[in-house]
């Protein structure tokens, strides 16, 4: 059997970059869409974004045979490249994401002499949030196109993969906010209000997976079988379908429909987030590995 | 614009025997891999870093449960729609002036996406370089007017070279011949991938070889994809943050409407 060419490193980059992305443009939407509402969102998201996307930048760097000539990709661009494409909007996210960060930060360090210069500066984080939620997106959707223009096994049946990968890269974006938020004791309220975005986000989730899953199992049956029977199954059905889309979706039902004794824990969303997340990354390993089966 | 080449391999008379798979080896200064056996005399299992060209060996059981072994030179079929080189992200996988598409190792960096991409395995990641490599049909024997080394060496007549469309008619003629003596006869390679420098003529479906039947570039869902993402990121935008945070009741309006786009 062939030895994977893209291994596990790129799953885990896969998973993060989504991730860090999504949080950042998820806490911008929030924040947007309330009219500044929810600052809190936005700060968080950025915090959390800038680290993850940088550390999933250093793991594609070195993953690569030659990480000292990682510059080659700065210097050129292959518009039919997935990944040119892909290395242009990470680097752009990256920048912009990193002063969107500084703009909080400053704020946060008070006195700080070597901040000043990005303090008081909402026209600057304003823009930044906006670009970087254009950004953030199409990012979140590259890791996607990029899977299914690569792999031989997915590039011809769908044009879902893009799709699947920015709709659950935005649900683990919640997740980790929301994780973050219940471990700063935040405001009880602003974790209800994202755990119920993204119950809405794992529906449509649900539905573009049982699209793409017909769709494959219409084009490739033997790699449609892979998944949901034969090697990849159990890691599938438990991790990705069940940890990932149905106990996250009912525990967060449920805790909207329940009182408010119940909902006032933090340890609920928390549960959900965790389990999202390892669904999220599961579902990146298993159309990884599996889209580089060979036919 | 150079004359564009190309190589016939007449599986019907390969007879195994890997000549070509040393004569790459020699010219191009490959080293040997050391492998297990197998199972079969097929060695080594795939294409690698440092075999540009190996010869599959298929089982194809007959009906009558005799089997008749296969055997197909394999190696980069430098395609007129490559994968390669449109997924290249460093400009390294290049097409020649001669149609030939080639990896330039001062420009690979070794992201290994050209691997996955590719429809036919032909390249692969050498370790002791770092980088992708894969046949680039001898192009410093063609300078100096010299066949490639493997159909140089061949000694059955199995392989061809020459400008692309002699070889087509030469394949042409030879699958006229098989048929007239009562075989099954297959041209590959002639529009595959927007047509192939490498054809073949086969004795049996593409299929029995091991040769993807109806190979896709690596464009072919790319816009269709990134439609979806849009498609998706204006529903995800408006469906769960717009309903569940927009604020209706809010009299300290800090920003008027300024901001509202939806990117999508």
């Amino acid at each position: 059997m062939h030895e994977a060419d893209w291994s596990i490193i790129i799953a885990f980059y896969l998973f993060v970059a989504g991730m860090g992305v999504a949080a950042f443009y998820t806490g911008v939407l929030a924040n947007l869409f309330s009219n500044d509402k929810y600052p809190r969102l936005a700060k968080y998201g950025s915090y959390i974004g800038v680290p993850l996307i940088l550390l999933g930048v250093l793991m594609l760097v070195f993953d690569l045979g030659r990480p000292e000539a990682f510059w080659r990709f700065l210097f050129h661009l292959n518009p039919s490249s997935t990944m040119s494409v892909g290395v242009w909007l990470l680097t752009a996210f990256s920048i912009i994401s990193v002063l969107n960060a500084l703009t909080w930060l400053a704020e946060d360090a008070g006195e700080s002499s070597v901040l000043a210069m990005f303090k008081d500066k909402p026209g600057l984080r304003r823009a930044t949030g906006l670009t970087g939620l254009a950004f953030g997106i199409l990012t979140a959707g590259y890791t996607g196109v990029l899977l299914s223009s690569t792999s031989t096994v997915f590039r011809s049946i769908t044009p879902l993969m893009g799709m699947l990968f920015l709709v659950s890269a935005t649900s683990t974006g919640i997740a980790v906010l929301m994780l973050a938020l219940a471990w700063r004791k935040e405001d009880h309220h602003i974790i209800q209000k994202l755990a119920k975005a993204d119950a809405v986000v794992i529906v449509f989730e649900v539905i573009i997976f049982v699209l793409f899953l017909i769709n494959l199992n219409t084009a490739t049956p033997e790699v449609a079988a892979a998944i949901l029977s034969g090697s990849y199954s159990l890691l599938f059905w438990v991790g990705v379908i069940a940890c990932g889309l149905i106990i996250p979706l009912v525990v967060e039902l449920y805790s909207m429909s329940s009182g408010k004794g119940l909902s006032s824990s933090a340890a609920v969303p928390a549960i959900a987030s965790v389990l999202i997340l390892i669904g999220g990354f599961l579902l990146r390993y298993v159309l990884l590995f599996a889209g580089q089966s060979p036919l | 614009m150079a004359d564009r080449m190309g190589m016939l391999i007449d599986a019907s008379k390969c007879m195994g025997c890997r000549g070509c798979q040393v004569a790459c080896k020699q010219w191009n200064d490959l080293p040997a891999t050391k492998t297990a056996f197998s199972g079969s005399y097929e060695n080594p299992p795939q294409i690698e870093g440092n075999t540009w060209t190996k010869v599959k060996f298929s089982e194809d059981r007959q009906s009558d449960g005799t089997v008749s072994f296969r055997f197909l030179k394999v190696q980069c079929m430098h395609c007129t729609e490559a994968s390669c080189i449109s997924v290249c992200a460093s400009g390294a996988a290049t097409r020649m002036d001669n149609g030939y598409v080639i990896i330039d190792q001062n420009k690979c960096i070794g992201c290994r996406n050209c691997v996955l991409a590719c429809p036919y395995q032909a390249v692969a990641f050498d370790p002791a370089t770092g980088t992708s490599r894969k046949c680039w049909s001898c192009q410093n024997r063609l300078e100096n007017n010299l066949q490639p080394a493997c159909v140089k060496t061949c000694p059955s007549g199995a392989l061809g070279f020459g400008k692309r469309e002699d070889m087509l008619a030469l394949a042409k003629k030879r699958a006229q011949e098989l048929k007239t003596a009562g075989k099954d006869a297959y041209i590959y390679g002639e529009k595959e991938l927007g047509g192939t420098n490498i054809m073949y003529v086969l004795d049996a479906p593409p299929k029995v070889y091991g040769l993807p039947e109806n190979p896709k570039p690596a464009t072919a869902g790319v816009s269709t994809n990134w439609m979806g993402v849009l498609v998706g990121a204006g529903i995800m935008a408006f469906a769960p943050f717009k309903i569940l945070f927009s604020d209706k009741s809010t009299g300290v309006n800090k920003t008027p409407e300024a901001g509202v786009n939806k990117n999508a």
